[in-house]
């Protein structure tokens, strides 16, 4: 079962997450995390990150690019967290895939999901502001947009975290082309 | 408590009028008095709201990502005791690219966490989209 989830700034959707997590079962739990800590500010949050995995016993694997390279046993309950981080790596790291962005990433998604019992993507969303962006931002939002479409697309299930209410996107039965509309 | 979202100009203060049958009564959350969403019926500019907010207690608070949890958490239920009823109007302002400015960042996140609070309190959460109001909870 795949579920990408995504929502805004402090929409509570990885508190959402990890919720889809535990209630996934006793599988052993994975944590994909994928933000480099810069900074005081991004030390504190995945300082703030790592406590609350221990607490629910996740295993974490710092995966900054090449998410395909991630191993997890067979039947594993996988949380990734997130494909925002993991697109501006891949897209403004040197050592990153560049323009093959959206394939390396997509590539890490299919591999994931084919040893994973549960996947559970957390993206955001950040397609909403109206200002105008550079080309350089553009193209990763192009990017991001697109990974969202495709993941979106391989997923079960799609739900928009709005203001910690489940909107859901894309349900099961949908999936499973018994149809079905929002 | 009700809470009315959506974006920038989408006619959600209008909709929150008619649909609760509250012509007056609000404020506005840009240039009230802070105290007075104590006791008001409803709230527009929400989001004015929770930065001037921010701006009077820039300064007291140590930690950056627990407090904003905390706070946005002790701002929501202290306003929930206080005016259960409370119409709250707000734009989404968090579905864009993180701002550079680490104040902005701390704004968009604490309103958002504020949201998600008061959304828990909320006995009615509706989304308006064009004029249009879409029921989340």
């Amino acid at each position: 079962m795949m579920h990408l989830v995504t929502g805004g700034s402090g929409s509570g959707k990885s508190a959402y997450a990890e919720q889809q997590v535990l209630e996934a079962g006793d599988a052993p739990r994975y944590y994909i995390a994928t933000m480099m800590p810069y900074g005081e500010e991004g030390r504190r949050r995945v300082e703030k990150h790592r406590r609350m995995r221990k607490e629910k016993q996740f295993e974490t694997i710092e995966c900054y690019m090449d998410l395909k390279q991630v191993q997890v046993p067979q039947g594993s309950t996988v949380l990734l967290e997130c494909l925002s981080n993991l697109t501006a790596n891949e897209l403004y790291d040197p050592s990153g895939a560049g323009e093959g962005t959206v394939q390396a990433v997509l590539d890490g998604i299919r591999s994931l999901r084919a040893q994973a019992g549960t996947l559970i993507l957390v993206s955001n969303e950040i397609f909403s502001d109206g200002v105008p962006y550079d080309a350089s931002m553009l193209q990763y939002l192009s990017y991001l947009g697109q990974i969202n479409q495709e993941a979106a697309a391989l997923a079960d299930r799609v739900t928009e975290v709005v203001y910690g209410i489940p909107v859901p996107i894309k349900r099961e039965a949908e999936a499973a082309g018994k149809g079905g509309t929002i | 408590m009700k809470l009315i979202i959506g974006g920038a100009f989408q006619g959600k203060l209008e909709y929150a009028k008619t649909e609760y049958g509250l012509a007056d009564g609000w404020i506005d959350g840009a240039d009230c008095v802070l105290e007075e969403i104590g006791t008001c019926r409803g709230i527009f500019h929400f989001e004015a709201y929770v930065r001037r907010l921010l701006q009077e207690r820039s300064g007291q608070e140590q930690a950056w990502e627990l407090t904003v949890e905390a706070f946005a958490k002790t701002v929501a239920d202290h306003l929930y005791e206080k005016n259960p009823e409370l119409i709250v109007v707000t734009r989404e302002l968090g579905c864009g690219i993180v701002p550079i400015d680490p104040d902005d960042r701390k704004y968009r996140e604490t309103h958002g966490r504020i949201c998600t609070e008061l959304a828990r309190h909320a006995d009615e959460v509706v989304r308006v989209i064009c004029g249009v109001g879409m029921r989340l909870k």
